[in-house]
């Protein structure tokens, strides 16, 4: 019966073949929409690796005065002093600007002799970074004062990158090179998804942070006491003590947990973007479907008829009927996944193959039950035509 | 072979009641070529649909090779008409999306029958009415009288021990018609199909063993 309704399908290619487009396009978007989902759906389970709780951003701009090196770093060195000697503020760290839920990236190839992992991020940070951010280390520990001593500076690395650049080994003790300069890796520290709840952590190295270069020490991460963290007073207090010590500078504090809900925010709109393109595209396709059938009852009364005039019963009808839209969906849906299957093939923006097959399943799976949905009544309807009346009508 | 007991047909609507087979009592026997005459709207067709088990009667029994059919479910009817009935149309009725060894193959595709065999016995159907070379053609690409061979090639393509033909000559001019009466007498006399015809051409009647008239919904002949 399958050859069958293929062949009548395949012969009556041409009058379904806007259907078989629209089926084709509805597919594609509902496999980017499934595939962001699927996406998102995976990183938004796996653990946050970052505490945001009671956490405050300290952006400053404009920091033009060049100083000497030394004095730069007794500077800060006296600022953290002076800070976590405030009550209300248990930990501080001075960080490169590409923070936790930042737009800001620093990004490049991160080697050992021959390998490279392109496209990782580069986070510099004072000693107590994973300690402020609540980080928790796979292996190893995070770097000290002390490291700086070595041949080498310092370096703790992600899991991610260390699956890349050391599958099958330790990864303490390596010298991998980030951005021209060799460090040691002291530590792998689990992934921490920067980029919000949605998004993937990505490969990542954390190098320590010179507080006397003016490019990268531009942020100050301070963890406070969840009594003060939205006491605008003291929040004035210590903007007022930044001020009287960065002079002249504009000086911006932020809560990273909005930081990290805005971040959420923003991932959500390309999804609700899709899903409206979709929901559009759905509602063209169940009435198509819908369309093509209705129309294929009144048109092929006399064709029913003779189906049940010569052995077919109700049900066979229906059957027949429901098994034609599923035949076309299924050539638009071949169509789809040859295209769609490219993106897991050819490893489309980075993300798992899995990923991508299993969102093509599900939107294998979406359309066919939108077409039985939409072929169900007409099927039926169909099925209730009485044979006489078929024949009579043509 | 087919028994017919005060079988009539009313159909209704809201406002009018219209009697169109009234108190009908025919006996067909096995092997017999029966013609229906009478003019249109007689019933003729009614008559024929209800013996194809394609419309109920409103009253009355009808039993076909001692089988009572009147009570049968939609799936007993369906698979009854199947193996047991052919159908010919004045209109054909072929399906012009598939090409007539399709067309042919179809009551066999609501058997279990496989593919090699549905395309064999199709193709003996289709010399038998001597057309086994338009098997790949369309309908569309046939003349008329080519159309109902391929009609009577379905119709008998599962050797059913009854053939009912609706005016199968009603759409040809005399020459095929001739054609395809001589394909049903054949039939009927070779393979001992029972076969019944409604017509309105009194010559192919004669042809017959038996004529049959109705007039408004009663038989009068």
């Amino acid at each position: 019966m399958f050859r069958h309704l293929l062949k009548l399908i395949w012969n009556k290619k041409k009058h379904h073949l806007l259907l078989v487009v629209e089926i084709f396009v509805s597919f594609l978007v509902i496999f980017s929409l499934t595939s962001m989902l699927v996406y998102y759906y995976r990183n938004y389970m796996k653990p946050a690796g970052i505490d945001d709780r009671n956490i405050w951003q300290v952006n400053y701009y404009d920091v033009t005065k060049p100083k000497q090196i030394d004095s730069l770093r007794q500077f800060y060195a006296m600022m953290y002093q002076q800070l976590k000697n405030t009550k209300g503020i248990e930990e501080v760290s001075f960080v490169s600007n590409n923070t936790p839920y930042s737009a800001n990236m620093h990004r490049s190839s991160v080697g050992i002799n021959k390998r490279n992992a392109e496209n990782t991020d580069i986070y510099e940070g004072t000693e107590t970074y994973a300690s402020l951010l609540g980080m928790q280390m796979e292996s190893g520990r995070w770097y000290t004062k002390d490291d700086m001593a070595g041949k080498y500076p310092p370096a703790v690395i992600g899991v991610a990158l260390k699956e890349e650049l050391f599958p099958d080994k330790n990864a303490e003790g390596q010298v991998v090179k980030v951005d021209d300069t060799e460090y040691k890796v002291v530590g792998v520290v689990k992934e921490a998804k920067y980029r919000g709840d949605f998004q993937e952590s990505g490969k990542s190295v954390f190098i320590p942070l010179d507080t006397s270069s003016l490019k990268r020490n531009t942020t100050i991460l301070m963890k406070v006491s969840p009594a003060v963290f939205n006491d605008a007073n003291f929040e004035g207090q210590v903007y007022k003590q930044l001020v009287s010590w960065l002079k002249g500078v504009n000086i911006e504090i932020q809560h990273l947990d909005e930081r990290h809900r805005s971040m959420d925010r923003l991932a959500i709109i390309p999804v609700i973007i899709l899903l409206i393109v979709s929901a559009f595209l759905i509602i063209n396709v169940a009435l198509g479907t819908f369309g093509v059938l209705w129309y294929n009852i009144n048109k092929r009364k006399g064709e029913i008829g003779l189906r049940r005039a010569i052995g077919a019963t109700g049900m066979n009808v229906n059957q027949q009927l429901i098994g034609e839209s599923m035949v076309i969906a299924t050539l638009a849906l071949l169509l789809g996944c040859f295209f769609a299957v490219q993106f897991p093939l050819l490893h489309v923006f980075d993300i798992a193959s899995s990923t991508y097959i299993i969102a093509m399943v599900l939107s294998v799976l979406f359309i066919y039950l939108l077409v039985l949905l939409c072929s169900i009544y007409p099927g039926k309807q169909a099925a209730a035509i009485f044979p006489a009346t078929a024949l009579h009508e043509d | 072979m087919i028994k017919l007991q005060n079988i009539e047909k009313v159909y209704r609507t809201d406002t009018i009641e219209t009697l169109a087979l009234n108190g009908i009592n025919l006996h067909v026997a096995k092997g017999e070529f029966l013609s229906i005459m009478g003019p249109s709207g007689c019933g003729k067709s009614t008559l024929l649909n209800i013996m194809g088990l394609l419309d109920e009667p409103s009253n009355g029994q009808l039993h076909i090779d001692g089988h009572t059919v009147t009570k049968l479910s939609d799936k007993e009817l369906a698979g009854f008409r199947n193996k047991r009935l052919g159908f010919i149309f004045q209109s054909y009725h072929l399906i012009n999306d598939l090409n007539v060894l399709d067309n042919v193959e179809l009551p066999l595709l609501y058997r279990k029958v496989n593919a090699k065999e549905r395309r064999r016995l199709a193709t003996a159907a289709l010399e038998k009415v001597g057309l086994s070379n338009r098997l790949r053609h369309f309908p569309t690409q046939l003349s008329g009288g080519q159309k109902q061979r391929v009609a009577i090639a379905r119709a008998i393509v599962g050797e059913p021990e009854i053939i009912l033909a609706d005016e199968p000559t009603g759409n040809l001019d005399s020459a095929m018609g001739n054609e395809v009466m001589d394909i049903l007498i054949q039939l009927n006399q070779q393979d001992k199909t029972t076969i019944v015809m409604v017509t309105h051409d009194e010559q192919m009647a004669r042809k017959t063993h038996r004529l049959v008239r109705l007039f408004d919904g009663a038989q009068v002949q």
